[in-house]
């Protein structure tokens, strides 16, 4: 059964709109592969509409906006890939979200990382800021970037109260089982609209 | 976009799990309030920090293997969290636990705990009275009003006062701090008539409405049902009125839409007493017309908003009166507001 995330009538219960995640063909059947801390997040938007975002490449759309007025419309946003190369061969893969929020004049902002490793070592590491306007102008920026075997864990937002918002995020050396501490690995910046 | 300069939160966790990144709320003056959640060596944090420096104001420590979590910052510049050993507690604005009042201290096990409610342990405030708890394998109701154990309900006056931005965790502000609502209330009727089962008495019955305030205009919000209004009344001059003081079950007032207040003494006598309004646990403004010219010599009416105010209520008439209403920031109103002013006068 593939994840799901349904939205449901208040009323009569019937499903409005749904959010599948894809499986991997594996021999004849299909794999639906979801590990703990994976599950979809969640923001809703002043107008109703409803934006996904999936924390790991479990199958699940990386960021998708649902239910957007005036006629329930859904849109799935394209996230860079990271790359992954072992022993020469490279495959592309996407990389980590982090929980989607909506600012006070209904802007959408979420965190995503692109993370190129060689051989399990971080090789380039760079933290983008999402963000989705009301007019659908979807412009990113770089919040954090780094090539000394980190990766930049994609954190919570919050608006900061005079129009811009908060962004937060999380140094992790690489890589486990063992990797060396890092003081104060929480991060975060203040990012203001120019208008 | 400008960017500012990053720096650092004040946790250092030994260790970095993936998908666990700090909770934060804005507090009451408008400073970071985050907690890391979970420590299993130094225990977890909770820390007040200046959003413009990054330095912190306080910090709170847990003890390690349990679980912080903030539920809200609170309007009188505190934070209740959760602890998932002991239940929840209140922070002042300084970061300390808040001493429980005489006689509601509660005991964790055998010990008595200062500031901590395990009564409340996982559930989450759901009006000024009423908390809500699943920690029975289905939802139930727990009675603690507003400010009993010194654990208040309302909300910090900012646009992210809760973990999740909302009380539905929609990640989002409260409906009324978000741009386009920008709540106020405002009387849309207001009405003198003889009460028709206590003869020789008149009550005032005044409606109020959620309204918008935008660039100094007020305009009613229509078709919001299911915004919670709510009231409580404190300092009554008459120990014998029945006032919604929260603290009883059926002192509850609140409404969804539109709150209609009548002012009568019944059969009680006169009484004074001040109202604070909230709509959906934020503390709000009230709008009352005031009479005056504009540049012309015109007579037209502005309105000005307060944040609590008291009524005044006798056998023949009651009167409102605002408490340091903002005489610097005048409002008008071209639709739905009723155009008598707080002292009654037409």
């Amino acid at each position: 059964m593939p994840l799901t995330v349904v939205d449901l009538d208040p009323v009569y219960g019937q499903p409005m709109w749904s959010l599948q995640a894809a499986g991997i063909q594996q021999g004849n059947s299909i794999l639906y592969c979801y590990g703990g801390g994976d599950a979809p997040q969640i923001a809703v938007r002043g107008d109703g509409a409803v934006v996904v975002s999936e924390p790991t490449n479990n199958g699940f759309p990386p960021l998708s906006v649902m239910n957007i007025p005036p006629n329930g419309a859904g849109v799935s946003y394209p996230i860079p890939t990271s790359t992954n190369t072992m022993n020469g061969k490279a495959i592309d893969v996407q990389c980590c979200m982090g929980p989607p929020m909506v600012n006070v004049d209904g802007t959408i902002y979420v965190e995503y990382e692109v993370r190129n490793t060689v051989n399990n070592v971080i090789t380039s590491d760079t933290l983008y800021l999402q963000q989705i306007n009301v007019d659908n102008s979807w412009p990113s920026k770089v919040l954090s970037s780094t090539t000394q075997n980190q990766a930049l864990l994609p954190g919570s937002i919050i608006p900061h109260g005079q129009g811009g918002v908060l962004a937060t995020w999380t140094i992790s050396p690489c890589c486990p089982p063992n990797p060396p501490a890092i003081q104060y690995p929480y991060r975060r910046r203040t990012w203001s609209l120019c208008r | 976009m400008q960017v500012g300069t990053p720096y650092n939160l004040p946790f250092s966790p030994t260790t970095v799990v993936f998908g666990q990144s700090p909770t934060i709320v804005l507090g009451q003056n408008g400073d970071g309030i985050a907690t890391n959640g979970t420590d299993a060596v130094n225990g977890p944090v909770v820390a007040s920090f200046s959003l413009t420096s990054g330095s912190v104001n306080w910090s709170y420590q847990g003890t390690a293997g349990d679980t912080l979590s903030i539920i809200q910052a609170t309007v009188d510049g505190g934070v209740t969290i959760n602890d998932s050993n002991t239940g929840v507690i209140q922070l002042s604005s300084t970061g300390s636990p808040e001493l429980r009042r005489a006689g509601r201290q509660k005991v964790h096990g055998s010990i008595a705990i200062a500031g901590v409610s395990s009564a409340l342990q996982g559930a989450v405030p759901l009006d000024l009275s009423d908390w809500i708890s699943t920690a029975s394998g289905s939802a139930s109701l727990i009675w603690s009003p507003n400010g009993s154990n010194n654990i208040p309900t309302l909300l910090a006056q900012t646009v992210y006062p809760m973990a999740k931005g909302n009380a539905q965790g929609q990640s989002i502000s409260p409906f009324c701090r978000r741009q386009t609502s920008n709540c106020v209330l405002a009387p849309q009727s207001d009405s003198t008539f003889s009460n028709p089962f206590v003869p020789g008495v008149q009550t005032r019955e005044v409606i109020y409405e959620l309204f918008t305030l935008q660039n100094g205009a007020l305009a009613p919000i229509v078709g919001n049902s299911q915004t919670k209004i709510t009231v409580t009344e404190e300092n009554s001059t008459n120990p014998n009125t029945k006032i919604c003081d929260w603290l009883t079950p059926l002192g509850k007032c609140q409404s969804l839409g539109t709150y209609p207040d009548d002012y009568i003494v019944g059969n009680t006598g006169n009484f004074t007493v001040e109202q604070i309004f909230a709509i959906d646990r934020c503390q709000s403004q009230v709008f009352w017309p005031t009479d005056g010219f504009n540049s012309q010599g015109f007579p037209i009416q502005t309105w000005y908003g307060a944040l609590s105010q008291n009524a005044i209520v006798t056998t023949n008439w009651a009167t409102i009166q605002q408490n340091s209403p903002n005489m610097q920031a005048g409002a008008t109103c071209s639709q739905g507001c009723s155009s008598i002013q707080a002292n009654g006068t037409k």
